[in-house]
């Protein structure tokens, strides 16, 4: 068993604003081995983007890691002083973003972005750099690299600029490559290749990949182990089988059923979550999930389960889990998936029958 | 260039006069001296009533131009657009305003498609305001009714659009479009802005309500999975043509151009098994530019059977019947099959 | 298993808003609270504006008399707090008549250059086209002749009056407002709830002055903000070159046009109107800034 490379640990990062606290990423803890593809899936909020950016120490103003330990090669990286963190960032671990537009300066070429980079950490000799952007450019499978390479982003496609930017955080052959949401922003045709392109500089250069995203279909395809994130919370972790094939957590549950696929029979009606993701300034008590959970029992109310273990290498943070929802509330042959349906149990609070509902709603009702 | 008109869905009757009919429709945006940007080419269908047609592309296949073109919200380059046997492509000014009760629009972006300033109510008794349709407590009972078709709390009629989240903003988009009662209803990237949880709960909505009120649909998207999940027949659009027309049952099974083909291995599939076995059908180059699309068939740039010199970079094939309910504008499409492997 | 029914709101879409949130215009007077510069500046004019009105009805004396010789030219006293000037007639009364003077001629000028300004600005900005050009163009070519000119021309040729006044000055004022409008127009018309607006039904009207003008609001009443103050110094210079407000009739700048042959004996006749005008002028300015920065769009969310 190989020393994971990073390994995070109670991870909690918030944020200060004028509105309140708010809560973004709480007691996160996981870990990538070496080469691993790892994937990061929730929808917006849920903190998987708060939780890439806090290990490269990225996270601006009003938000602050309040505690944790980022674990990278031995060191901790919450405590290193910014000069350290400089250094590792972009030579031992790179990140790429959403948006390569924004991401690359518009008025220098691609070829001397790339070459910052590597001039920037001195991991490559200075007579090599030049040659090895061009390298780069063709590892990334941008035809035509010597000339390209003197071009500027705006002559670039958005699939091009994407692969520039992979190109420029493997140029010091990183360890780890954090992508976030690399392709979210592309035509489906692009992201294919794009999202192929990773699979095989993963296995090329043995750097590991962290692959933020929200979806589904991406992390089966390139990722080997996936964390499942739900308002600021890991709530599940597995292989890629096990998550697709047997997920634990009702929410993974949920989503993936949530989802049309392009091979399934219409015809189907797509099983949806009621309501919405927490207010993470005034989280709920108990399960953060409970308010849409259709497998919910009085403990998630007021207890929030910790995450524990569910089968070999996999790990879930629920009372209930899917198996016991199998076999004791009918999961299987379930239509109506509103919150409570499958186990019945619902909150205590306030009953009023429609009608007389009072004309000014100020407050949501708290579970 | 002939396009002939599209077959009917299975399920619905052929004698049924099409609720919509698209001929020939041009759209080309001037660029300068005596270039354009040819962004809807030349493209020819019919939707009956009932249906639900999905209309999918990528980025500058001109799908969203295609649907504000039949919304009339800018004009035609040439070509005809019949609604219910009225051609508004020749109305002005009332005449066309009059035509608008009949086909209604819903937007892509929840955060820009509603009016800051406008209450919620407000927004949803516009389009009944517009025409002077009712007024009073009959406009306010309407608004109610609106807001509790669409699964939102008939008291917030009050609220502004920013106090809502982006699904809930859908929603009362989707309740605005439904305030006349119209027939048709054209989707333009109704989901695409929302997380995956909540575009489930859109999408069953819309299918709901198709049901309820006997609408059609006409489901403009970029995503494949959730055009062909809820429409009965996809059309697949590349660079301002229509290259393929098909049943949504056998759009996963059986494509007869080879632009589908590659389209379709490229959508991820969330199976790890799946994934490990499929091939992706690789495309050379990138999208030309729609200011100068190829000779021939456009797609012949990036095809992975084209016949380059020969007839596809000469003659632009015309959509034809390939298979029941099938249409496809490929010359090659018996050998789209057997060529491109997507399985490894 | 529980009992209890469910929440209400719980049925409809999770029906609950995810947090009840402030209104657009109660943020912004919210920020602008926070600005004291602002807050001093809607005191001082809240102050002035209550002394105008009053000014209508009671002044300690009529500000067109003229007093006995003894009394002129009088420094501050119990009988007279801001003196007298070179006719014996008192200053704080002629004060508060211009005030009244400035204020109309302020505010009106404003209202005028508010109306013609949005409607032209919205129309071109909206309709683009021949139109556009045309009023472009217009605007364009008389956008360099100095407005302080063109009033003082136009002031001529209309003849005395304070309709007249405020018809000079807005005469120039409105374009700088047509092109902020037409500006505003110009971006939110690519907006897609103006799209969907269109699709529902709208007619041009109801999109123009129910859907653009609502979301321009906030740059529009900085900049009729704005045309106060200047609305005000320029009717005074005109006051001051003696080509303004007629005698008896006391504007500031009269006032002061008076007060400078006088300088030597009585500094007094030209210090109360300069400091009037100063103060007014810039608290209109502040509380101009302090609205622009409260309707900032930039909202920390």
């Amino acid at each position: 068993m190989t020393d994971p490379i990073l390994e995070v640990r109670n991870l909690s990062t918030h944020f200060f604003t004028d509105d309140g606290e708010v809560k973004a990423v709480r007691g996160v803890s996981f870990s990538v081995a070496p080469g691993e593809t790892l994937g990061i899936v929730g929808e917006s909020g849920c903190g998987k983007s708060v939780t890439a950016m806090s290990v490269l120490g990225l996270v601006q103003r009003p938000g602050k890691v309040v505690s944790g330990e980022i674990m990278f090669k031995g060191h901790d990286l919450l405590k290193l002083t910014r000069e350290e963190l400089r250094n590792i960032r972009g030579r031992d671990i790179a990140m790429i973003f959403q948006d390569p537009l924004s991401s690359l300066n518009p008025v220098l070429r691609v070829g001397y972005q790339i070459d910052e980079a590597m001039y920037a950490h001195d991991k490559i000799a200075s007579n090599a750099v030049e040659r090895r952007g061009i390298d780069l450019l063709k590892q990334v499978r941008v035809s035509d690299a010597e000339r390209r390479i003197k071009d500027f982003p705006h002559q670039f496609s958005g699939g091009m600029r994407q692969r520039a930017m992979i190109a420029m955080g493997l140029s010091n052959k990183p360890d780890l490559l954090i992508a976030d949401e690399p392709t979210t922003a592309l035509d489906v045709t692009v992201q294919a290749q794009i999202l192929e392109l990773l699979r095989d500089l993963n296995e090329q250069t043995g750097a590991a990949i962290i692959l933020i995203t929200h979806n589904l279909g991406v992390v089966a395809g390139l990722c080997k182990r996936v964390l499942v994130m739900y308002a600021g919370e890991i709530v599940e972790e597995g292989t890629v089988e096990q998550i697709f094939e047997s997920p634990q957590h009702p929410y993974t549950w949920s989503l993936l059923r949530s989802v049309p696929r392009i091979d399934a029979n219409r015809g189907h009606r797509l099983l949806s979550i009621e309501g919405l993701p927490p207010d993470l300034i005034d989280l709920p008590q108990g399960c953060k999930f409970n308010p849409r959970c259709p497998f919910r029992v009085e403990r998630c109310f007021t207890e929030s389960p910790p995450i524990e273990q569910v089968a070999p290498a996999q790990h879930a943070a629920c009372w209930v889990t899917m198996e016991r929802a199998y076999a004791e509330m009918g999961a299987g042959t379930i239509t109506d998936t509103s919150p409570g349906a499958a186990s019945g149990v619902h909150p205590a609070g306030r009953s009023l029958p429609p009608a007389e509902v009072p004309a000014a709603i100020a407050e949501p009702v708290s579970d | 260039m002939t396009d002939t008109i599209v077959a009917p869905a299975p399920k619905v009757l052929p004698s049924v006069e099409p609720i919509l009919r698209v001929v020939n429709v041009v759209k080309h945006f001037g660029a300068g001296v005596g270039s354009s940007v040819k962004a809807v080419d030349g493209v020819s269908f019919d939707i009956l009533p009932g249906e639900t047609v999905g209309l999918v592309g990528e980025s500058g296949c001109g799908k969203s131009t295609l649907g504000r073109l039949i919304t009339q919200l800018i004009p035609v380059t040439s070509g005809e657009v019949y609604l219910n046997g009225v051609d508004i492509t020749k109305l002005r000014g009332e005449k066309l305003r009059q035509q608008r009760k009949q086909l209604q629009m819903i937007f892509q972006d929840p955060y820009a498609s509603l009016d800051p300033r406008m209450t919620v109510g407000d927004i949803i008794a516009e389009p009944l305001v517009n025409f002077k349709m009712i007024r009073g407590r009959a406009k306010d009972a309407r608004v109610q009714e609106l807001l509790r078709t669409v699964g939102l709390n008939p008291y917030f009629n009050n609220r502004y659009p920013h106090e809502f989240s982006g699904g809930q903003r859908q929603r009362i988009g989707i309740a605005r479009a439904l305030a006349l009662n119209p027939k048709l209803i054209i989707c333009d990237e109704p989901v695409s802005a929302l997380d995956v949880s909540i575009q489930a709960q859109i999408i069953n909505l819309l299918e709901d309500l198709q049901r309820e009120f006997e609408l059609t649909y006409l489901f403009i998207a970029h995503d494949l999975s959730v055009v062909r999940h809820i429409s009965n027949r996809v059309m697949v659009m590349y660079l301002g043509k229509i290259c393929e027309v098909a049943p949504s049952e056998d759009l996963y099974t059986s494509q007869e151009h080879p632009y589908t083909r590659a389209l379709l291995s490229s959508i991820p599939v969330p199976d790890p098994r799946i994934e490990s076995r499929r091939r992706l059908v690789e495309l050379s180059g990138e999208i030309p530019s729609p200011l100068n699309p190829p000779s021939g068939c456009r797609f012949h740039t990036r095809c992975p059977i084209a016949q380059v010199p020969g007839v596809c970079a000469d003659v632009e094939p015309p959509l034809e019947l390939k298979g029941e309910g099938h249409l496809a504008a490929c010359h090659f499409s018996e050998q789209v099959r057997t060529k491109i492997a997507v399985t490894n | 298993m529980a009992t209890a029914t469910t929440p209400i709101l719980e049925e409809y879409a999770g029906g609950t808003i995810a947090r009840a949130q402030v209104g657009l215009w109660r943020d912004g007077f919210r920020r602008l609270r926070r600005n004291r510069l602002a807050l001093a500046a809607l005191i001082y004019l809240t102050v002035l504006v209550l002394v105008a009105i009053i000014a209508i009805f009671w002044t300690p004396y009529n500000p067109a008399t003229i007093l006995p010789n003894t009394l002129t030219f009088l420094g501050p006293s119990a009988g007279h707090p801001l003196g007298t000037d070179d006719l014996g007639r008192d200053l704080l009364s002629r004060m508060m008549q211009g005030a009244q003077i400035s204020l109309i001629v302020g505010v009106g000028t404003s209202a005028i250059v508010l109306t013609v300004g949005v409607v032209v600005g919205l129309i071109a900005g909206y309709f683009r086209g021949w139109i556009d050009n045309v009023i472009s163009v217009f605007i364009n070519i008389f956008y360099g002749i100095p407005g302080i000119l063109v009033a003082i021309i136009l002031y001529l040729i209309l003849g005395h009056g304070l309709g007249n006044i405020m018809i000079a000055i807005s005469a120039t004022a409105w374009m700088d407002m047509a092109r902020l409008v037409r500006g505003q127009a110009f971006s939110i018309r690519e907006r897609e709830y103006i799209e969907a607006a269109r699709a529902s039904g709208a007619r041009s009207g109801k999109i123009l002055f129910g859907h653009i003008l609502p979301n321009s609001l906030g740059p529009i009443i900085v900049q009729a903000t704005f045309v106060i103050p200047i609305a005000i110094l320029t009717e005074a210079f005109l006051s001051y070159l003696g080509l303004g407000i007629p005698s008896p009739l006391a504007s500031w700048g009269s006032i002061a046009s008076e007060g400078y042959a006088a300088l030597p004996l009585e500094p007094y006749m030209m210090l109360w109107p300069a400091v009037a005008l100063s103060l007014t002028l810039l608290a209109f300015n502040f509380l101009g800034d302090g609205l622009r920065d409260a309707f900032d769009p930039r909202q920390r969310r």
